[in-house]
């Protein structure tokens, strides 16, 4: 996945998508940007100049997909956290998810949400749960998974029409949903693909590559600042002051 | 051999037994049963399995009319997309639009009349109390003005015509709409011309270069494919150049190729000084200067108000204004836009600045919008407003589709004193300030068949139908059927004026179709006929208006009546404004236009993610905030007017110091703003850290 900055207009449409795609409960009373569930976010981050020359990008955060050393699959003790070899896709499996919040904590990008409260809809709102997706309840970690219900729905497709899965045959919500397209998704490893080309452009980065998670999710941004700074830093919102 | 067991070996078998149970799988297969037994307890909901089917439909929430393509479980939606190839929206819904078929469960939803008392006591009521209550008003009515509004929250729709037989069947009613974003401009841009002219969109699709004076085109529901114009680079249609002017860095100032941050309330200058530069650098096109009737009276006009100091107070350089002159004087598809909320000076300073730059009638400027076939024409309509003050019995309004919000204040104004009802269609029965004594329950999207006629960035019209795809709650209204509940007579329903307005599109021959099943745009005429037509529609497709011919440009003056002393009045104060300690700018929230139809999981963009400013907050630059020792989060007192309000403190650094940014919506701001006139002073009291008080002064933004 390849995210352009600079197309990023913050509006928060990928945020809503993801959450109707993937079940994920409106916020109980008492809820922070702490202790929310928001398996993709959008954060404004500023290129630390000054008034007048300031200017934001708004960074779309969601689990970086990493490939090396995943952080949380090696801390988890339940092996709820699993990496798909064929996809590379780190998937999260609520019900082997005793709560130890492990995961959480060696999570260099905050991406991973705990269930505080368990799940409740305003009556009636339960009809409109996606069907390819389970609920979690209370006491469980949980995170994107690159919308793992539209992967299992487009290898059925495949396996159904007997032939390989093919790398257009799905998208995540949040791709489909973004109105300037600055997401885009693919096949990193096929040459040929858009989001390869996108990913192989000199503006291109990841955040926090010092850490070497190998993370899936590339950023691009014309702005050199930009990318200095999100390389280096990690970016900060109020869930990662408190986490630390 | 001693084969008695001693303690120690008691005690290592125990401890061995132990150690040999931990090693095994046993402890482990305890846990993960364990775990899944408990995460499928019976109270947690469970999604509803049933066959998937997709559907495709029309978005009604704003008038954009989005291209929806819906999946449906067991007959019920689960989730929505926009369409791809969609004329109006090319595949792109905005947040609010991609939580439409969450708006029937609403916590807020109303599913019976309802009568409130105080305010916030809500009580089941009787419809037929209701309809009594307006009869009352229709039979008592003797004086020659109307006693009933019946007021349009979306003019132009199907259930509009309705509403407007309604007025012509009972004396006593009048028709009237709520508050129109371009109705404003649209009444001023008439002044300039001496023949009729229709009203104009800004094609920003064909556009190269966008000077906006704070127009928020990338910001919030309704903008999605306009976000997507400005900013979705292909090699078709390279990225047009934006320049937005406004004080505060906005989402659309945040994308824009140059910001620049204006001293606000100063806009009309700098707009009135890049129609100067223009003139006096000879970049007037001769065809513009052919068509006005009084070019030199501008120039000496202009000449006459004295810019330059009035310039030096928006904070932007000569060079600056000159560079935007020439831009729009070099470039053929250029259009300047202001905010929709722009006071009026500065409307008209930006409608001069088009006129002098000679954006109308020309693509990627100011194109003129054909009217629907068959649909009512309501741009005469009077608004509230207008109506005599205290001479109102009963004000009947149609929310059932969302739209602009009627200020509080001039609901007591217009109806009679202790005995005036307001009677709300809404679906919702949010808390808000406007005093609604009774609810009649509204259909949601998706519930009932209706109608959106939309507006595309190239500025072509459209109209597309939003189709049932979830059963309707037995005891909600649409227009017709609360009309005919009112009247007791029998109202044409939705279809059948829709079907009427589609015969006479059909009669017209203009325009195309899109369908969504090929997808392509055909023209009308390659139908058999209406019912083709009718049948594409409810497919989810839509009709647009073909592509217009550029037209010439009319006669015109630059300076209609009024004009130049109302600008000169205002350039004057500005010249003469001393500068306040904060200037206080009130922005709209802008996925909150109508806070009823804000669905629950918006909390992701707001409660739980910080994304956009909650209503009732005021943010300022981080230096602005050390300087007058407030804190993030401090609670503080708003005071404007006499009128103190609640509001928490942000510290924000895309607001520029010096200025204090509210959020409007339906919090304790837009109470304010419902009592504010023009520039007021006021102050912020922060009473959590130390106390203190910043000074501020209301520029409406």
């Amino acid at each position: 996945m390849v995210i352009d900055l600079d197309r990023c207009t913050g509006c928060g449409a990928c945020v809503i998508a993801c959450a109707v795609e993937n079940n994920v409960p409106p916020a109980h009373e008492g809820t922070t940007p702490r202790t929310g569930l928001t398996w993709m976010r959008v954060v404004r981050v500023d290129d630390g100049r000054s008034f007048p020359d300031t200017r934001s990008v708004f960074v779309p955060l969601m689990c970086q997909q990493c490939d090396h050393h995943t952080p949380c699959v090696s801390v988890c003790p339940q092996n709820a956290v699993e990496y798909d070899e064929e996809t590379g896709i780190v998937t999260q499996v609520p019900v082997r998810c005793l709560g130890c919040r492990y995961c959480m904590t060696a999570c260099p990008y905050h991406a991973r949400y705990f269930n505080w409260w368990d799940p409740e809809w305003p009556a009636g709102m339960e009809q409109t749960l996606n069907p390819d997706v389970s609920t979690r309840m209370r006491g469980v970690a949980e995170k994107c998974n690159f919308c793992h219900g539209r992967l299992q729905a487009a290898r059925a497709k495949a396996a159904a029409g007997s032939r390989p899965l093919a790398p257009d045959d799905y998208q995540p919500a949040c791709v489909e949903a973004c109105p300037t397209e600055a997401i885009v998704f693919g096949d990193l490893n096929d040459p040929r693909s858009t989001v390869s080309a996108a990913a192989s452009s000199p503006d291109t980065f990841r955040l926090l590559e010092h850490l070497g998670t190998g993370p899936k999710v590339r950023y691009r941004s014309r702005s050199a600042a930009v990318r200095e700074s999100l390389t280096r830093n990690s970016v900060s919102s109020e869930k990662e002051q408190v986490h630390g | 051999m001693n084969s008695s067991i001693s303690r120690r070996d008691l005690l290592r078998f125990a401890g061995g037994g132990v150690l040999g149970l931990l090693l095994s799988p046993l402890p482990w297969k305890v846990l993960d049963d364990s775990a899944i037994w408990t995460q499928n307890w019976p109270w947690i909901p469970e999604p509803s399995r049933g066959p998937i089917t997709w559907s495709a439909s029309t978005c009604s929430l704003c008038g954009a009319g989005c291209g929806v393509r819906v999946r449906s479980s067991n007959g019920h939606p689960v989730s929505l997309a926009g369409q791809a190839g969609h004329p109006m929206s090319a595949g792109t819904l905005c947040a609010t639009g991609l939580l439409a078929h969450h708006l029937a469960c609403h916590p807020s939803r109303v599913l019976q009349p309802i009568r409130i008392t105080n305010g916030t006591e809500r009580t089941a009521a009787d419809m037929a109390t209701i309809v009594a209550a307006i009869h009352a008003a229709h039979s008592a009515s003797t004086s020659a003005s109307p006693a009933i509004a019946v007021i349009d929250s979306r003019p132009g729709r199907a259930a509009s015509r309705l509403l407007m037989e309604l007025a012509h069947q009972w004396p006593s009613a009048a028709y009237g709409v709520a508050p129109q974003a371009g109705r404003a401009r649209t009444d001023l841009i008439r002044k300039h011309f001496r023949t009729a002219v229709p009203e104009f969109a800004a094609d920003i699709q064909h556009a190269r270069l966008i000077v906006s004076f704070g127009a928020p085109l990338v910001d919030g529901w309704g903008t999605a494919a306009t976000a997507r114009t400005l900013l979705a680079e292909t090699s078709a249609h390279p990225r047009p150049r934006l320049i937005q002017i406004e004080p505060v860095r906005s989402r659309t100032a945040n994308v824009a190729e140059t910001w620049i941050p204006v001293t606000p309330g100063t806009e009309h200058v700098c707009a009135l000084a890049i129609a100067q530069a223009i003139i006096e650098g000879r970049r007037m096109k001769s065809a513009v200067r052919a068509r006005a009737e009084d070019a030199a009276a501008l120039a000496a006009f202009l000449h006459d108000l004295d810019l330059p100091p009035a310039v030096r107070r928006c904070g932007i350089s000569d060079a600056r204004i000159l560079e935007i002159a020439r831009s729009l004087s070099d470039e053929p598809a250029s259009v300047v836009v202001a905010s929709p909320a722009a006071p009026e000076e500065v409307q008209s300073a930006v409608l001069l600045l088009n006129l002098v730059a000679g954006t109308f009638f020309r693509e990627g400027g100011l194109r003129p919008l054909p009217e629907i076939p068959g649909a009512a024409r309501t741009t005469d309509a009077r608004t509230l407003e207008d109506f005599d003050d205290h001479s109102l019995s009963v004000i009947i309004l149609d929310e059932s589709a969302a739209g602009a919000d009627i200020p509080a204040a001039v609901f007591g104004q217009k109806l009679k004193p202790g005995s005036g009802i307001v009677v709300s269609l809404s679906p919702f029965a949010a808390p808000r300030p406007v005093p609604i004594q009774y609810v009649i329950p509204a259909a949601v999207w998706g519930e009932r068949l209706t109608d959106v006629a939309g507006t595309s960035p190239a500025g072509e019209i459209s109209v597309g139908l939003a189709m049932p795809v979830m059963p309707a709650r037995p005891d909600t209204f649409d227009t017709a059927a609360f009309l005919g509940a009112v009247t007791g007579t029998s109202q044409p329903s939705t279809e059948e004026i829709l079907r009427q307005r589609i015969a006479a599109i059909w009669s017209g021959r203009r325009g195309m179709v899109y369908d969504p099943s090929s997808p392509t745009l055909r023209p009308v005429h390659a139908f058999g006929g209406t019912d083709a037509l009718w049948s594409v529609l409810q497919s989810g497709g839509c009709w647009i208006d073909g592509p217009r011919p550029a037209g010439s440009m009319p006669a015109f003056r630059f300076l209609p009546a009024g004009l130049a002393e109302h600008l000169t009045k205002r350039v004057a104060a500005t010249k003469a404004a001393t500068a306040p300690a904060l200037a206080l700018v009130i922005t709209s929230d802008p996925l909150r236009r109508d806070q009823a139809f804000d669905a629950t999981l918006m909390s992701k963009v707001r409660d739980e993610s910080g994304l956009y400013l909650p209503c009732g907050s005021v943010a300022i630059h981080p230096t602005t905030a050390e300087a007058h020792n407030v804190g993030v989060g401090d609670d503080a007192t708003l005071s404007i007017n006499g009128t103190t309000l609640p509001v928490h403190i942000a510290c924000d650094s895309s607001v520029p110091p010096g200025l204090v940014s509210a959020m409007d919506g339906d919090g304790p701001v837009a109470l304010a703003q419902s009592k504010i006139s023009d520039r007021s002073v006021g102050s912020v009291a922060s009473a959590t850290s130390a106390p203190s008080v910043i000074p501020v002064t209301l520029w409406k933004a």
